[in-house]
């Protein structure tokens, strides 16, 4: 049994105030420093065999609390993990893409035809899923087929490789939900009944309040 | 352009309606691995534990209306809530049963799989899982209609923003719930696997009314929050 461990980076600014930051490279706030600071202790005694970032900052500043606990471990970053690329709209709200670029924006909530549309210069989901999905693939082949791997990445990344692990429709991704720092879980062969990954738990924000403010 | 930051009005988040979705806790069948479908056992000990564990996390949610499936296993895991909230009260339905498994019930799945091996591959199989009808029992067809209407039902009924629901029920009906309310397809209901006294959240999006998002599956930091 193999089990993927994706974690969703901490605040940002831009999270705050309902940014499409994409490949812009922004730091966490106070807030998500916090956070991070909180999953690094929830994290501290898990059992990891292998530790993957995207190497934008606000995923790495993520990281960084739990590397500090965690010498044993080294941290493999990459641009494969990135969120989706927005082109020349990163960083916009989403209020202003839907003001700026209607026509696109209600081409991308077209389930239909939703997956393969996208901002000038940026990735469509599909393009975005497929980035994401080859390197989750390549990672897991590379370890034993028991292994723990934990990534940080973003929310749109996670869901993309949580739903090419299980055979989710892409149109279908954004039906699961991330918080800042949420810990997902999907993993491999659980039971004799099993033919593929599944979805062990979703978006566990425990850390942050043990309770469900954050819902 | 510019980026202005400039977000949607974030007090509508607030106003979505929620569903809780809960499974039971632990039972002798849960142990040793039975087809327990609508057979109807009790809590063990541990499940027992469980469910005491899990209540004041459910009592920090505000509930409109608690639904759930009218066997023993359930019900006794909506009843520690209600100890600590009197006031609410609990809507028994058989719609939210677990999947029937006819004239397999209380058999162990060893024993399925001797008894009847070529029903027990096609189950086995996700491909011809759908169809696959236990004797005088159900198809997961069945199922996916049965607590669809349920679903439905529920929605109709409670279309009030802000309105949030407990539905406490099995592995079995809880996955075709979730898939039914956020629009998956049948075969993606596998995906998601239920643990005993597990607490998962449905939630309306914030922009786009009637449209649900899991915003939290399988939590059970309750039982071990220092758990992996």
């Amino acid at each position: 049994m193999t089990t993927l461990y994706l974690v969703r980076h901490g605040e940002t600014d831009g999270n705050a105030s309902n940014l499409a930051q994409g490949h812009f490279d922004a730091p966490l706030n106070e807030q998500g420093r916090a956070q991070a600071k909180l999953l690094g202790q929830r994290l501290e005694d898990w059992n990891f065999d292998a530790v993957y970032s995207s190497d934008s900052q606000r995923t790495l500043q993520t990281a960084e609390p739990f590397l500090k606990l965690r010498s044993d471990i080294n941290i493999v970053t990459t641009p494969a993990l990135r969120e989706k690329n927005y082109g020349d709209c990163e960083n916009y709200s989403w209020q202003q893409l839907r003001d700026e670029y209607s026509d696109i924006f209600a081409q991308i909530l077209d389930p239909k035809i939703g997956s393969d549309v996208r901002f000038p210069g940026g990735e469509t989901d599909r393009e975005h899923m497929e980035r994401v999905a080859n390197f989750t693939r390549e990672i897991i082949e590379s370890h034993s087929e028991n292994a723990n791997i934990l990534v940080f990445s973003h929310g749109g990344s996670i869901k993309a490789a949580a739903a090419y692990m299980c055979k989710l429709r892409l149109e279908d991704k954004w039906r699961l939900k991330t918080d800042n720092t949420g810990i997902s879980s999907v993993i491999s062969e659980p039971t004799w009944r099993d033919d593929g990954w599944q979805i062990e738990s979703w978006n566990d924000t425990y850390h942050l309040n043990g309770a469900l403010t954050a819902i | 352009m510019s980026a202005t930051p400039q977000g949607f009005r974030l007090d509508e988040r607030s106003k979505r309606r929620t569903i809780v979705l809960v499974r039971h806790g632990e039972t002798d069948g849960n142990v040793y691995d039975k087809a327990q479908g609508h057979f109807d056992a009790q809590l063990t000990e541990h499940g027992k534990h469980q469910v005491q564990a899990l209540a004041p996390r459910l009592a920090s949610f505000d509930f409109d209306a608690v639904y759930v499936s009218d066997l023993r296993r359930a019900v006794d895991t909506a009843a520690p809530l209600l100890n600590i909230q009197p006031h609410l009260m609990l809507a028994t339905r058989s719609e939210l049963r677990e999947h029937h498994y006819g004239d397999y019930e209380g058999m162990l799945w060893t024993t399925v799989r001797e008894n009847d091996p070529e029903l027990f591959v096609k189950w086995l199989n996700w491909d011809t899982r759908p169809a696959a009808k236990f004797p005088n029992g159900e198809s997961y067809g069945d199922m996916w209609t049965r607590v669809g209407s349920f679903a439905n039902e529920l929605l109709t009924k409670h279309d009030e923003t802000r309105t949030t629901i407990l539905v406490v029920a099995h592995g079995g009906s809880l996955q075709s719930l979730m898939a039914r309310l956020l629009g998956l397809q049948l075969e993606n209901q596998w995906r998601f696997m239920f643990d005993n006294a597990s607490l998962t959240v449905v939630k309306e999006h914030a922009f786009m009314p009637s449209r649900w998002q899991c915003v939290l599956f399988n939590d059970t930091s309750h039982l071990n929050a220092s758990a992996q």
